[in-house]
């Protein structure tokens, strides 16, 4: 199978929403057009731990 | 006898009184707190620095048939003195079963644990921050199985570079992306990934990706799984 491979710009990653990457190895069936590229700072600040309490 | 071989007689009595006296003390706090060995939830049990390897030495086998949730929190966090978990209860004589249990949420979170043996998640239905802590660097052995749940930070273990065994399979989206992985580990993660399902990702660390493979060596890897898609960040 070959894996079509998509790659984010500078200071960008790429996302469906549920997954991100900055070098994305689609498996089988997936759509890439379900990606799109994002900020790299605005995934940092989704990462970013909730306080615990 | 004479006063010498007395006094001698007395020390050696006080003494196997103070040592009845302190296991006596053992015994009587530790048939509590593990409810003479039947105690199954765990949750809290071993949290904050006052657990160390001088102070956690169980009388019974701990087995977890319950809750696990915050079980190891910040142990040892405070004065950074790494819990040798697995030496420790091996010298004790004593198992750590996970098999039952039913719940890992905040489990390792920041516990100063360098090494962890062999941790069952198969009965577990949260999972959430259960390796987050940046101290710990080698899981012995994983179980899992193809419902075993994991969240984007349940191995938020950014020194973490060793599973070295894994059984079963993962069957959710998983993601090692703050683990500077070796070859072998990761390896391991990738041969355990479900064969049956579709749609599903994981996500390793780039650096340690690019570290451990040459371009046609990682792409045979990702080859035995067509049906996941792979991410590096």
């Amino acid at each position: 199978m070959e894996r079509k491979i998509l790659k984010a710009s500078e200071g960008m990653i790429l996302t469906d929403g549920v997954t991100f990457g900055c070098e994305i190895y689609l498996g089988e069936g997936v759509d890439e057009s379900a990606f799109k590229e994002i900020p790299f700072e605005e995934y940092e600040k989704m990462s970013e731990e909730e306080p615990y309490e | 006898m004479d006063i010498a071989e007395k006094t001698l007689q007395l020390k050696q009595d006080f003494d196997d009184v103070y040592e009845a006296g302190k296991k006596s003390q053992y015994d009587f706090f530790w048939d509590n707190y593990q409810d003479y060995g039947n105690r199954g939830d765990y949750s809290h049990a071993f949290t904050s620095e006052y657990w160390n390897n001088d102070t956690l030495l169980p009388k019974y086998d701990i087995i977890v048939n319950g809750s696990a949730d915050r079980m190891f929190m910040n142990v040892q966090g405070a004065k950074r003195r790494p819990l040798d978990l697995v030496d420790l209860l091996e010298k004790q004589g004593r198992k750590l079963d996970f098999k039952g249990c039913t719940r890992f949420y905040y489990a390792f979170y920041w516990a100063y644990i360098k090494r962890l043996g062999t941790i069952d998640m198969t009965s577990s239905t949260t999972n959430d921050f259960v390796f987050e802590t940046p101290i710990l660097q080698t899981i012995e052995k994983l179980i899992v199985n193809e419902n075993t749940p994991f969240a984007s930070r349940s191995f938020h273990a950014t020194s973490l570079t060793n599973i070295n065994e894994i059984e079963g399979h993962f069957g959710k989206n998983m993601t090692f992306a703050q683990c500077p992985l070796t070859k072998a580990s990761i390896t391991n993660v990738v041969n355990a990934l479900s064969d049956t399902t579709s749609g599903l990702t994981c996500t390793f660390n780039k650096t340690a990706k690019e570290s451990a493979f040459a371009t046609e060596e990682w792409a045979a890897l990702i080859a035995t799984k067509p049906n996941w898609s792979f991410s590096l960040i």
